[in-house]
This record gives C-alpha cells, sequence and structure tokens, in this order.
C-alpha cells in the first residue's frame, strides 16, 4: 500500500520519467536549431504582443498595454543570440539553489531591458558581468521599467513568453523555477486577470508536473512541461489571429500528440519553417527529483489532495518535526481529538506527497495510530497501521511488534480469517515469543475458543493500546459469554461472578450492562442473582444482534 | 537443418489447420522431442539463423500469429535447452501464452489442450526462473533490481487466458471454450497457494460464480473428471480455510470419490484435509487401512489422533507443537487448536467422568485435578468455563451449579457421540 498511494498523490510523477530522459539531448537541439526556426519563431513570438485584439490581451491591464508594443519595437526579438543563452547558463550555473529565484528575477530585468532598448543583438553577452548583485546588479535597468516590470512579469510570464525575449529566456532558464522557485513571483495567482479557461489549464497543468521543487537542485535543463503547458494555453486563447494556419493546426496536434508516447518527441523533429517554438520537444525534467516542500507554518488543516501539491503548502522535514513537538504538547494539554487527528492527517499528506520514508515518518505514523486507538477510531488507526506495515518491511525502525500484536487484535474485531491465516504464516518464532504478541495470540485463541474467562483476564491485562481495540469487539463477546452462561449454570449465578466472567471491573459496571440489554429484570435484587434459565432467551437474542452486525472496518 | 525445419513447420502448419491439438501441442511443447532435436542442433543462435527460421515459418505457416506462435515456441526451447537462459525461456514463453490467448480469442474448443500444454510449462518455467532469481540474489546478497516475481506475473498472463475462456460468448455449447474454465481456474488455484495469495484464489471463485449465475457457465460435474477434482479440491481447503467445515467436508469427499484410483499422491493431498474435518465435525475417526496407504498421514496425524480418542490432553499438545510449523504453513493449525479444544478436552471430562464411576454429580476440583494430571493448570473458575462452553456446544449434557461447586450430568449419555 506504500507505493500505490505515492504514484496517486503525484498522478504524472511516472509518466515523466521517460520524458526527461530525453531533455538533455533536446536543449542542445533547441539551441542549435535556432537559425532555422528563427523566423517562424519570430512570427508566433512577436504576435502575442501586437494582437491587442486578442480576447486575452484585451483583458489585460492597462499597464500591461503599454509594455506590451515595446517588446516588438525590438524587430524579431524572439530568437536570442546564442551568446545570450550561454549567458543564462551562466548565471544560473553561478548560484546556489536557493539563489535561483532572484538570479531568475534579475535576468529577467537583464534580458528585458536589452529587449527594451533593442539591445539583445549588440550586447556582448560573452563578456557582459553575471547580475549577481540580485536587484541591485541590474545595471540596465530603466526606473520605468522597472514599475513596469511588476505589471508587465504576469504578462509575460503568463502569456507572451514565447513573444518577447523574456519569453524565450524562460524557456531556457525554466518557466517553472519563477512558478515555484520564488515566492514573488506568482502568476497562479496573477494570471486570475487573464481568462478562466486558461487560467484553469495553466494552472492545473502546472500544477500537475513535478517540476516544482526539482528546481532547487537542478541547473541548466528547461523545464518545458509547462512551457508548452502554456503554449497550448497561448494556442488556445490566441488562436483567432496568429495561429490559425493549417500548418499551426498540424503543429498543435503533433505537439498534443507528442505526450501521448514516449517515442514521442523523437517522431517530432522540429520541421522547418513550421513555428516550433524551441521549447516545444523538451517535454519533461529530467529525474524526478524530490519534491521539497517550502512552508513554515507548523500547523495545517488536512485538505484531501485533487491536483498535484503545491510546495508553498507543503512543510519540509524540518518543520515536520517542529510541528510534531508541538501536537504531541497541544495532546497532551488540550486532547482535542478531531483537531489532532486533522492535523496529523496532513503531516501524513505532507510526508506522503515528500516520499518521506525515515524513522520520523514511522514515529508519526505510530503515535497518530495510538491516538486514533486512544479515542476508538479504527479507521484512522487501520490507515496508519497500512502504512506502518509497509515501513516495517522497509526495516525503518520503530516498534513493529507492538503494531503487529495490534493487527491480530484487529483482524478479531473484523472477523478476518484469512488475513489472519495469512498472518499467523508470516509470524517468526521470535515474533511469538514476544510478550506483547504472545499476549495478542492468546486473545485470539480465547476468541476463537469462546473461552470468555480467559478472555476477560486477557482483556483486563491488555499491554499498550491493545485494551482499546478489545474494546471494539469485547461487548460482542459478553454477549456470547452471557449466552454461554446462561445456558450452563443452574439455576442462578451471582453479579460478582458475572463481573469477573464477562469483564467488568465493578458490580455497578456489570449491572448497568445487563440493565442496557434488560437482563437486569431477571436479577433477584435481594441476593443479587441472574435466574439464568429465564434468562436465557434474551441472552440469545443479545448474542444473535452483536454477532450480526455487518464489520465497516471500525470506521467512525 | 533447413530441411527439418521446414519440415517442423509443415507439420505445425497442419495441425493448425486440420484442428489437430495434439499433435500441435508436442510441437508446441518446450519439452516436445522434434523441436528439442531441433534446437540443440544449433550451437549459438546467430542472425542468420533466425532469419532461415523466420523466412521458413513464413513461408509454410499461413497465418501471421501461428507464426509469431511458432517461432515464439523454438525461441522458448532454444533458451532452455542450448542458451540455458531461463530468463530468456521465461520472457518467451510468457509472450507465446498472451500470443495463444489472442489466437484462442477466435478459435473454439479444439485449441484447449495447446492452452493447457503452453499455460501448465508457463508455470513451471516461472517457477524456475524465480527460483533463479532468488538464487541470485543469495549469492550477490545484494538486492539487485529484479524480484522473484515471474509466477505472479505468469499468473496475470493465465488469467487473460481464463477470460478468453469465459467469454467465449459465440460458439455454441458443445465447441465453447468454456470447456477450459476448470482447467484453467485449477492452474491458478495452484499457483495462487504456491505463491501464499488466497484471496486471489478467493476473487477467482467469485468471478466463477458471477459468470455461473449468468448460467452458461456448465456445472463441474460435466467436466473431465481430473478438472473436477483439482478444483474441488482447492475450493473444498478455500472452505477448510474459512472454518466452514460442512462446505469443506462435501467438496472434499467429491473431490476423493472422483479421484482416480491410482492417484495415491492426490488422494493424500485430499485426506490431509478431509481427516481432520471428518474429526472435528462427526468425530470420526480414520480406519487402520487408511494409515496403511498413507504412511506420510499416519506420521503426521495418528499421534493427534489416537491421543485426541483418549483425552489425552497431554500427548496432544505435545504432538501438536512437534507439528506446529507443518499445520501452519499447510494452514491446518487452527482447526488442529480447535480439535484440541472441541474434541480432546472433552473426552478429558469424560474420562474424569468414567473415573468416579459415572456419577452424575462431579465436584468441580475433580475435572480441574483430572487436568492437572495432564499438565494443565488451572482454577475451577476456568473449568467451569470451560465445561460452560461444551454445554453450550452440546459436547456434554448437565449443567454447572455454581453454588455447589458441582457439574452435574446427564444421566443419559452425558457425553454425546
Amino acid at each position: 500500500m506504500a507505493l500505490p498511494p505515492r504514484k496517486a498523490k503525484l498522478p504524472p510523477q511516472g509518466s515523466s520519467n521517460y520524458r526527461g530522459a530525453y531533455s538533455v539531448v533536446e536543449v542542445s537541439k533547441s539551441i542549435s536549431a535556432k537559425p532555422n526556426s528563427s523566423s517562424t519563431k519570430a512570427r508566433q513570438a512577436s504576435s502575442p504582443n501586437n494582437q491587442t485584439t486578442t480576447p486575452s490581451s484585451s483583458k489585460t491591464s492597462k499597464a500591461t498595454h503599454s509594455s506590451a508594443p515595446k517588446s516588438p519595437a525590438n524587430g524579431n526579438p524572439a530568437v536570442w543570440p546564442d551568446s545570450l543563452k550561454a549567458y543564462v547558463g551562466r548565471c544560473f550555473a553561478s548560484v546556489g539553489p536557493s539563489q535561483r529565484g532572484a538570479m531568475e528575477k534579475n535576468l529577467k530585468k537583464v534580458i528585458t531591458s536589452a529587449i527594451e532598448s533593442n539591445n539583445l543583438w549588440t550586447i556582448d553577452w560573452d563578456t557582459r558581468e553575471l547580475p549577481l548583485e540580485g536587484i541591485k546588479a541590474v545595471d540596465d535597468g530603466e526606473d520605468k521599467l522597472e514599475k513596469l516590470k511588476k505589471d508587465t512579469k504576469k504578462r509575460t510570464d503568463e502569456k507572451s513568453h514565447a513573444g518577447t525575449g523574456t519569453g524565450t529566456m524562460r524557456t531556457i532558464t525554466s518557466p517553472s523555477s519563477v512558478a515555484y522557485k520564488s515566492p514573488s513571483i506568482t502568476f497562479s495567482k496573477s494570471d486570475q486577470q487573464y481568462s478562466t479557461t486558461n487560467e484553469q489549464a495553466i494552472s492545473s497543468s502546472s500544477k500537475a508536473t513535478k517540476r516544482s521543487a526539482k528546481w532547487d537542485q537542478r541547473s541548466e535543463e528547461p523545464a518545458s512541461i509547462e512551457d508548452s503547458a502554456k503554449r497550448k494555453t497561448i494556442s488556445i486563447f490566441a488562436d483567432t489571429s496568429y495561429l490559425s494556419s493549417s500548418a499551426e493546426q498540424q503543429r498543435k496536434e503533433k505537439r498534443l500528440r507528442r505526450f501521448d508516447s514516449p517515442t514521442g518527441n523523437e517522431s517530432t523533429p522540429t520541421p522547418i519553417g513550421t513555428p516550433d517554438y524551441v521549447g516545444t520537444t523538451f517535454v519533461q525534467d529530467t529525474e524526478p527529483e524530490k519534491f521539497v516542500g517550502r512552508s513554515i507554518k507548523l500547523e495545517k488543516k488536512y485538505l484531501r489532495l485533487t491536483s498535484a501539491p503545491d510546495p508553498e503548502t507543503v512543510r519540509p522535514l524540518h518543520i515536520l518535526r517542529h510541528t510534531l513537538d508541538l501536537l504531541k504538547q497541544k495532546w497532551k494539554s488540550e486532547r482535542n481529538y478531531a483537531y489532532i487527528c486533522d492535523q496529523f492527517k496532513s503531516m501524513r499528506q505532507d510526508l506522503t506527497v515528500q516520499l518521506i520514508q525515515n524513522e520520523f515518518t514511522v514515529n508519526v505514523y505510530e503515535i497518530h495510530a495510538r491516538i486514533a486507538l486512544e479515542n476508538g477510531d479504527l479507521g484512522e488507526y487501520n490507515q496508519c497501521q497500512t502504512q506502518l506495515r509497509s515501513l516495517y518491511a522497509m526495516n525503518i525502525a520503530g516498534h513493529p511488534n507492538e503494531f503487529l500484536a495490534y493487527r491480530i487484535l484487529y483482524l478479531l474485531h473484523t472477523r478476518n480469517r484469512s488475513d489472519m491465516n495469512d498472518l499467523l504464516i508470516e509470524l517468526t518464532d521470535e515474533q511469538k515469543a514476544d510478550d506483547v504478541i504472545a499476549h495478542a495470540l492468546k486473545v485470539r485463541e480465547a476468541v476463537t475458543d469462546q473461552d470468555f474467562h480467559s478472555l476477560m483476564r486477557l482483556y483486563l491485562s491488555a499491554p499498550n493500546m491493545g485494551g482499546y481495540i478489545i474494546d471494539s469487539f469485547i461487548d460482542r463477546e459478553r454477549h456470547a459469554a452471557l449466552e454461554i452462561i446462561c445456558k450452563a449454570f443452574r439455576p442462578n449465578v451471582p453479579l460478582r461472578f458475572l463481573t469477573d466472567e464477562i469483564g467488568f471491573e465493578s458490580d455497578k459496571a456489570c449491572y448497568d450492562f445487563l440493565e442496557k440489554y434488560t437482563l437486569n429484570q431477571f436479577i433477584d435484587e435481594s441476593t443479587l442473582r441472574l435466574r439464568t434459565k429465564e434468562a436465557y432467551p434474551t441472552a440469545q437474542n443479545n448474542r444473535a444482534t452483536a454477532f450480526k452486525k455487518i464489520d465497516i472496518k471500525g470506521q467512525i | 537443418m533447413a530441411d527439418d525445419l521446414d519440415a517442423y513447420f509443415r507439420r505445425f502448419q497442419a495441425a493448425v489447420a486440420g484442428h489437430w491439438a495434439k499433435d500441435l501441442s508436442t510441437l508446441i511443447s518446450s519439452n516436445g522431442q522434434s523441436l528439442i532435436k531441433m534446437v540443440k542442433s544449433l550451437h549459438t543462435l546467430r542472425q542468420a539463423d533466425t532469419d532461415t527460421i523466420s523466412r521458413v515459418a513464413h513461408n509454410t505457416i499461413l497465418d501471421k500469429m501461428w507464426q509469431d506462435i511458432a517461432i515464439t515456441s523454438w525461441k522458448v526451447a532454444y533458451s532452455i535447452h542450448v542458451a540455458l537462459d531461463i530468463m530468456e525461456a521465461y520472457r518467451e514463453q510468457n509472450t507465446l501464452t498472451q500470443l495463444l490467448n489472442r489466437v484462442a480469442e477466435r478459435t473454439d474448443r479444439w485449441i484447449l489442450p495447446v492452452i493447457y500444454t503452453v499455460t501448465q510449462e508457463l508455470k513451471i518455467i516461472a517457477m524456475e526462473a524465480d527460483h533463479h532469481i532468488k538464487e541470485r540474489i543469495l549469492r550477490s546478497s545484494a538486492s539487485n533490481s529484479e524480484k522473484p516475481n515471474k509466477l505472479e506475473e505468469a499468473a496475470r498472463t493465465i488469467n487473460r487466458t481464463l477470460t478468453v475462456c469465459l467469454n467465449d460468448r459465440n460458439t455454441p455449447l458443445p465447441k465453447s471454450r468454456k470447456w477450459g474454465v476448470y482447467f484453467i481456474i485449477s492452474l491458478l488455484f495452484k499457483i495462487y497457494f504456491k505463491l501464499g495469495t488466497i484471496s486471489l484464489a478467493t476473487s477467482v471463485v467469485r468471478v466463477l460464480n458471477a459468470s455461473s449465475t449468468v448460467g452458461d457457465i456448465p456445472s463441474v460435474e460435466e467436466y473431465p473428471k481430473a478438472h473436477m477434482v483439482t478444483f474441488k479440491y482447492y475450493v473444498g481447503i478455500l472452505a477448510f480455510m474459512d472454518e466452514e467445515y460442512e462446505k469443506a467436508e462435501e467438496h472434499l469427499q467429491a473431490a476423493l470419490n472422483k479421484c482416480h484410483k491410482k492417484a495415491t499422491i492426490n488422494q493424500e493431498l485430499i485426506l490431509q484435509y478431509l481427516l481432520p474435518t471428518n474429526l472435528l465435525l462427526h468425530r470420526r475417526y480414520p480406519q487402520k487401512a487408511v494409515w496403511h496407504s498413507f504412511p506420510r498421514l499416519q506420521t503426521i496425524y495418528k499421534d493427534l489422533f489416537t491421543a485426541s480418542k483418549r483425552g489425552d490432553m497431554r500427548s496432544y499438545e505435545a504432538a501438536l507443537a512437534a507439528r506446529e510449523r507443518l499445520f501452519v504453513t499447510r494452514r491446518l493449525y487452527l482447526t488442529m487448536l480447535k480439535i484440541r479444544t472441541k474434541i480432546v478436552r472433552p473426552r478429558l471430562f469424560e474420562q474424569v467422568y468414567l473415573a468416579s464411576d459415572k456419577s452424575t454429580r462431579v465436584p468441580v476440583s475433580a475435572f480441574r485435578k483430572g487436568l492437572e494430571f495432564v499438565g494443565i493448570d488451572v482454577d475451577d473458575d476456568q473449568v467451569e468455563c470451560w465445561a460452560a462452553v461444551m454445554i453450550y456446544q452440546g459436547q456434554m449434557k448437565g449443567y454447572i451449579s455454581r453454588e455447589r461447586k458441582i457439574i452435574v450430568l446427564s444421566n443419559n449419555d452425558p457425553f454425546p457421540k
């Protein structure tokens, strides 16, 4: 069970692998292929900004409008000098993963201004200083541009990445890094002003991919799924004007097909003369690297994921450690199960999406399982138990014997004979020798033998949280015991005896139980003895009812 | 060589065209003599050879799929007998089965013997392959990427074969592939039991029941005895494991009745489950002749049965402990524990009753001492509890007087048979 959920929660992960294999090759291809495709690219590239009549740009803000016409003024800037590409590469190579967002910003400024000033092809990128000073390092930036940048960013990021130099740059420098890397640039929010459908397409397709946190580790490779996703978006919202040629249609279809099979991008060589934008063929990042969240909030409400997780809301391991401490403390002081369960679920989710499987994970599941047991929440317990089984199978340290014992008891609760059989077959001698497991096995035997005398003693002496699981089926067994007692003992039995034999700690508790199930009417108030013969039919009924109930795996 | 090849494929084509399943099975089997002889004449499978084989196959066999089948079976035999590459043999045999599944979809009952041969060999080769992988893992002590899951994979392919057999909607019943259903299910049972994935076996039964209720699968009694016996045997065990002993008895007994006289191993397997079932349900002990014919069953059960007859709890416990591993792996253990409480313990109480001159009023302490005598040290409350369960289940007639600390037994047959 451990592996499937991972897949389930990160659906694109698997499919990304094969695509990734091609991306490195494609990077070089895209760079070398530049001269061929330049003119067509330019056509496509410049158009989004020219097309103030397209539905999308008509919706954009005034600021965007004012900046948009500027880019095409560069002529055909969509194609970059090779030296610029190399420059960008150097820039990113020069910074650590944590700096990439800042670098991205800087570069964008540098390049935007180069385009604005029509210097894209004149600047000697080979000798140009790297913009290492962060925002201060931007030397070419004009004030006006600085101001505009904020407005245009959304546009350039989202929409005209294929048109303006910024867009093209992002092909190389990984647009997704903008999306995920630097919290300051978040187009998933800003692009709302675009159009709802496009926004949907963008956010869902970008969320649906895994690249996200990979950017912490990677350097050169472009992330193109987002590119292509965005490009798809472009073709959706701008199809009236510049993407309407049949060649364009074919290209779009081809592009769609490319996602169908691993060989897709090989079978779709960039045709000369079609506006196949450099990025289109590299579909995916390389190796599926670890997803690492960036949230630093300790608490988080559990929300079932319906799309790929957003690293902004996922807490990394070191934060989760603090979370666990906090939750333990809160549980001790507040004992609010609804809250604690919710918090643990979100923690488990964060662990799952980040594929964290270590002793901490085991610890979280164990604690949650215990708390769930303590609160009679067998459904939640069972989820933890399932995960724990596979974690223990990976030889991660924890308390496997304790939880194996719980599992035996749980199988008694659900009366799952075949699983119990399987479990017994796998038991080793060492496991059988373990006190806690031995106890659970004795409970099993007592239950199958209907040996209520032993069962009740085992119940009252159950180690750890075992008693809580037995709680869930003890009433059933009490009814069975009462039926047997009423059948076998004559003429009566003292209440004291019943208290012992059906496992209550006081006569009062026992009497309450009998009262609840209308057996108290057969008790002589003076002698406090149960007239067994008269009580037998009622006891029979009670038992039948108790065993008829359909188990729903202990959900509450 | 080329002539042999030619002859081989000609016979193959003739068998396909004439629906001679038996001939075809021999030709396709990686254990078939003609195939072995031919692949052994090759020491290395060079490109030229494979080309020749493909060319000859294409020239002599009309149907494309059958061509592939012929070539694949050729490759299996080559991997087994010449290249000694069991992994490759497994891959090819799996492909072969898949190809056959597809061909089977457009044919009818005649193909079943071929299917039986190929699926059975797939199971054997897959087991060999798993064995090979396990050894390799042991030797290198490193966790290789490859897992011994070939039999599991093979089961999936064979499951597909089952679907192909179940879903024959076009041919009339006498010629239907449905006649292959019970053979394939039995083969799957064997695999699932080997893999220990009993739940999959149960789900196959469910699939079958679902198809049967639609009304188009003939009852198992109409199938060849061999299919029926294997099927009933496994369904019997499944019921046995679910502690549905009446059902288990019915199926196991039916399997035993139809089992071939000389198939002693199969009889032994059936009896292994049937004997404890009979003991538990009817307190029926096997005759001496049974022990005589099945010495292995005697080794397993005789001591236990004797002890249970005498109510000798101590010997029973000892014999059970000595065989615990065996019983657990064969899924007999829980039943043997049940026999202990439902059969052996009442016998022990009966012994106490007999020892007290069949008195109908026996002090609880007398039973306690009886238990103590065989090494079971418990208090009076525990004795009363056990006695109560026996009375409740009808193994003992009477009642317990809590006040007077005695068990009052029925005058008439207090320990009914």
